[in-house]
């Protein structure tokens, strides 16, 4: 597994826990002062979801270090993946964008009031895609037949 | 996923090669051994670079070592 692989493999474990733990917390929060208060909270809840989306991101290059440097790790096959699952990342961020634009943003106009929830889900929209195209495109498991 | 049109020796050069890992052909190509096997396994069809640094390797000629097939059937392995 290269370090394009387990820098996404690490990018949707983090998800995955921010998600499960977003949703406990959200849950128990809603249980405990109603729904309506945390439906007031939730443009702060995604502006702390934009952070995590950016410490998920920055972490994920720094955990993924070189193990050899003498080595290659990175050739002309990883940047044709990572060119793809850009691709693919840009467009689920640009569709996720303009979905949540459209589903939020009745005739009268978009409330700012929506925008760290807008900006939030993009970029983790983005960033899922990106990591699931990444480790779509290395075959099952990220092995690539590797015995 | 369908056959590369570019069909290669390189599993059978490499062991005609003193049984040559695909760690010390992708060392010597400057890839990762990912993409080696990517390669010999028809998934990946390397750029031209890249194919004259994999036959520069063995020492042979391009053609030796990958073979173009229009309809992407495997050539007569000699």
């Amino acid at each position: 597994m290269n370090r394009l692989q387990k820098m996404a493999r690490f990018n949707l474990i983090a998800w995955a826990v921010i998600l499960v733990l977003g949703a406990v917390f959200v849950a128990l929060a809603a249980a405990n002062v109603g729904a309506g208060d945390v439906a007031r909270q939730l443009p702060g809840v995604m502006k702390m979801w934009l952070l995590a989306t950016l410490a998920v991101m920055v972490s994920s290059e720094c955990w993924a270090k070189r193990q050899q440097p003498s080595r290659v790790e990175f050739d002309e096959r990883d940047r044709i993946i990572q060119i793809r699952a850009l691709h693919c990342g840009i467009l689920a961020l640009l569709g996720v964008f303009l979905w949540m634009t459209w589903l939020l943003a009745p005739s009268e106009g978009l409330v700012s009031f929506w925008i760290p929830v807008l900006l939030g889900s993009a970029a983790m929209a983005g960033n899922l895609v990106y990591s699931t195209a990444i480790l779509i495109q290395y075959g099952r498991g990220g092995t690539d037949g590797e015995k | 996923m369908a056959k590369s049109e570019i069909q290669n020796r390189i599993r059978r050069l490499r062991f005609d090669h003193g049984e040559m890992t695909q760690q010390q052909l992708a060392d010597k190509a400057r890839v990762t051994r990912q993409t080696i096997i990517a390669i010999e396994a028809g998934k990946y069809a390397p750029s031209l670079p890249l194919a004259f640094r994999i036959a520069a390797a063995f020492g042979l000629p391009l053609e030796e070592v990958f073979q173009y097939t229009a309809n992407g059937d495997a050539p007569p392995d000699d």
